[in-house]
């Protein structure tokens, strides 16, 4: 492959050109409101695209060609890296990773602009305008601190190699998914803040992103999950979430996305939260940039922080310019941005849709407080402290709770306000499943608080959904079809609503997988060959051991057999690897899934005698948080296939209202 | 705009006080709840504290040499640059622990020993294999 490094440097700086470019023309022709000069500022917006795409080319055949002379190809990749590892290698380090994220904001930003291009010329040009700066931004970055270009000399014979803990296939789609969701946000941002700037304030900037919204917090719910999964099988702790800062940054988002996603059906339904939404979205963006911020900066140590990056302080003003920014947008268009309704009742679907914003974001400030915290105590009082998992779950652990129990009670509750009498009919069997949960596990001794309440919320939600399917499906049911084309016919004649629900449903099964936890059992022994320990109700014995070498890494693999009772289960194969290239030993963990309980094997060390360290645990229920996010992602692919909405216009729909199901 | 009754904007004006102090609470005693802040040290000022039972990470360097293994349990030195401390654990090291890792150890301290239970070594992505 030839490498064509030496084009990467002149795009970028053509790219950053266009860049400003394109800012320059979308701001002229927004304020004089010029169709013609926000024409040419989407061309310059698209020609960045194209010199950004060219330069990520360049950086992809210099890695492909293993082109040493650019540092960036020498720390991130080797000759002996296996194929996809080594274009993976774009988002191993800081500098790749930008590149991507600018690849994919110019990209989705290109795409956004052209097809609302029939739109309100200022309108547009304030998008492109938004979207441009913020694409200046990352591409100064790139051309000047952060650049993937640098050359190297002496050309070393061989590169460093890619950290042997992100050569996994969870690492080829895990970041690619988490940029895609951040900065899939910056174009409902960006139409936001257009929307603001231009004066049409009607709802047409949310409809016509809602695509793009739900496609980005698709992509960072499936990037969280998968990220989850692969500290589970890589990391060897026994974990899938540590409350690590930059796990936090991805989930901070997340949580502000979740709260828009439903706030939105508000301002849709009733014409309310106009203020709070377009709030909303800008607080998303703002976390998925400081997100970035955080991963990119080493202001926090994480072991997923790549560098002391140079370009930290960067990113503060840039940070601090978009949130004061766009907050003075807001304040300056308060007037226009009142609501059309009002809150009729306490008890009402608008109050459940409320509450639930409330907790999200408080959610999410809870965990930025945390995670921001051993900054603010250094800064203050020069205390160095770290905030660890026991804040974060005495903190996320009740909220996630209150929501999960909304998550139930939301549905049933019908629009503006409610009978006490209808309330109580809809929630008569959900409670009854709460209780028959809560005493079946009483029954069977747990005994802490949190776990009964916990199991006891995820029945109750559980049926409350179900419940709303069978309530859909009752009117096609009465017109002769069987239960599976009535549950068909409600799902797809409303995919957002039950597209919702199967994600409502997924989230329960997840926290069902996570409650779980509270069981997990841990053991820590150093075997000798033919030795064994005891977790559980398993008997481990070290069986064999295995040794051969790569090119890249000596392996040794270590045979366990897996009894209990008297009864042969199975053997894993945990192993404990020698990276050369790394010069450091890594683990490779070995699972014996089912639902009930994960048997979970690491070798933390191998003695030059032959004995080996074995570290295993009992995670009950882990596999349903992985059946929970398979039964989100068919969700979010009815979420996905449901028609475009088409832009609400003025008041036609302000009366309507969806009937409410649960007062027949 | 319709404007609420004001008998029911206290209502909500009421509900969004009690949620919003409740979190406020949440959050404040969860900062403060024994356990969710845990102070790191250097080496010299594990030693100057004398002893400790709660948990702190003490943040140094290992000393080259000083690992030695005996089973389960490993016992190394960890260093600031002025002062020493022999650390002792049982817990699994993490991949990047050898000599000169930059580790953060989390335990408690006798006045001889610091004793771990959880060492954690500088993320391995850091590491550049060229040095």
């Amino acid at each position: 492959m030839v490498s064509l490094a030496g084009l990467g440097g002149p795009s970028l700086v053509a790219a950053v050109v266009f860049a400003i470019a394109a800012l320059a023309l979308a701001t002229t022709g927004a304020l004089r409101d010029r169709p013609a000069i926000a024409a040419g500022a989407r061309r310059a917006l698209i020609s960045s695209f194209g010199f950004v795409a060219l330069a990520t080319l360049s950086l992809l055949t210099a890695l492909g060609s293993h082109d040493f002379s650019l540092d960036y190809v020498a720390r991130y990749s080797s000759r002996s890296l296996e194929g996809a590892y080594t274009f993976a290698a774009l988002w191993g380090g800081m500098e790749g990773s930008l590149l991507f994220w600018t690849l994919l904001l110019t990209g989705f930003g290109s795409l956004a602009i052209t097809r609302a291009r029939s739109r309100d010329p200022r309108f547009g040009g304030w998008a492109t305008a938004v979207l441009a700066g913020i694409a200046t931004f990352f591409l100064v970055l790139l051309v000047g601190p952060a650049t993937p270009f640098a050359e190297l000399s002496p050309v070393p014979a061989d590169g460093s190699g890619l950290n042997p803990l992100l050569q996994s296939p969870g690492m080829l789609i895990h970041p690619p998914l988490l940029y895609s969701g951040f900065v899939g946000f910056s174009i409902p941002f960006a139409f936001a803040m257009a929307g603001l700037l231009s004066g049409r304030l009607d709802d047409t900037w949310f409809t016509s992103t809602r695509r793009w919204t739900l496609f980005s917090w698709s992509a960072l719910s499936i990037g969280i999950v998968l990220g989850g999964a692969w500290a589970y099988t890589e990391l060897g702790w026994g974990g899938y979430w540590a409350w690590d800062p930059v796990e936090n940054a991805s989930f901070m988002p997340w949580l502000t996305a979740t709260a828009f996603l439903h706030s939105v059906v508000i301002q849709e339904k009733r014409r309310m939260l106009k203020v709070w939404n377009v709030t909303l979205i800008l607080l998303t963006y703002v976390l998925a940039v400081f997100g970035t911020f955080l991963t990119r900066s080493g202001i926090l140590s994480s072991i997923h922080t790549f560098t002391e990056g140079p370009i930290g302080k960067w990113f503060l003003p840039f940070l601090a310019l978009m949130l004061i920014g766009g907050l003075a947008t807001i304040v300056a268009r308060l007037d226009r941005l009142r609501s059309e309704n009002r809150f009729d009742a306490l008890v009402s679907r608008e109050s459940a849709f409320l509450a639930n914003n409330v907790l999200f974001v408080a959610a999410a400030f809870a965990v930025l407080w945390g995670t921001i915290y051993p900054i603010v105590a250094e800064v203050t009082s020069g205390v160095r402290l770290s905030v660890g998992p026991p804040f974060f779950n005495s903190v996320f652990v009740p909220i996630a709770l209150a929501i999960l129990l909304l998550t139930g009670i939301g549905p049933l509750i019908s629009w503006r306000r409610m009978s006490r009498g209808a309330f109580t009919r809809v929630v008569r069997a959900p409670i009854g499943a709460g209780i028959v949960t809560v005493a079946g596990l009483a029954v069977f001794g747990v005994d802490s608080v949190g776990t009964l309440t916990a199991f006891g919320l995820c029945a109750f939600t559980a049926v409350a959904v179900i419940g709303e399917f069978v309530r859909g499906g009752r009117v096609y049911r009465m017109r002769g079809e069987n239960w599976f084309d009535a549950l068909v016919s409600t799902v797809s004649r409303n995919r957002r609503r039950y597209g919702g629900y199967v994600v409502h449903l997924g989230i329960v099964l997840i926290v069902i997988g996570l409650a779980g936890a509270a069981f997990k059992s841990e053991r820590h022994a150093l075997l000798e060959r033919g030795g064994s320990m005891r977790i559980g109700d398993y008997t481990l014995t070290y069986e064999d051991r295995i040794q051969r070498e790569t090119s890249e890494k000596q392996i040794n693999v270590v045979d366990i057999g897996v009894s209990r009772g008297g009864e042969e289960l199975t053997t894993l194969s945990p192993q404990r690897n020698f990276h050369f290239a790394q010069g450091q030993p890594q683990s490779e963990v070995a699972i014996r899934t089912t639902p009930a309980e994960d048997l979970y094997v690491v070798v933390t060390s191998i003695d030059p005698d032959g004995a080996a360290a074995i570290r295993a645990f009992v995670n009950p229920l882990t596999w349903w948080i992985w059946v929970g996010a398979g039964v989100m992602l068919g969700g979010i692919a009815i979420l996905l296939s449901s028609p475009v909405p088409v832009a609400v216009t003025g008041r036609v729909r302000r009366e309507v209202r969806e009937p409410a199901v649960a007062v027949r | 705009m319709p404007r609420s009754s004001p008998k029911r904007r206290a209502k909500f004006a009421v509900g969004g006080a009690i949620i919003f102090v409740t979190l406020v609470g949440l959050v404040a005693w969860a900062t403060l709840r024994p356990g969710s802040t845990v102070f790191y040290m250097t080496a010299s000022e594990v030693l100057a504290a004398g002893s400790f039972e709660r948990d702190h990470r003490l943040n140094g360097t290992v000393i080259p040499g000083s690992i030695e293994r005996d089973g389960l349990l490993t016992t190394f030195m960890v260093t600031d640059g002025e002062a020493d401390v022999p650390v002792t654990t049982e817990a699994p090291l993490p991949d990047a622990f050898r000599d000169r890792s930059e580790v953060v150890a989390l335990g408690t301290f006798d006045g001889d020993a610091f004793s771990a239970h959880q060492v954690l070594a500088k993320c391995p992505s850091k590491f550049k294999a060229r040095a």
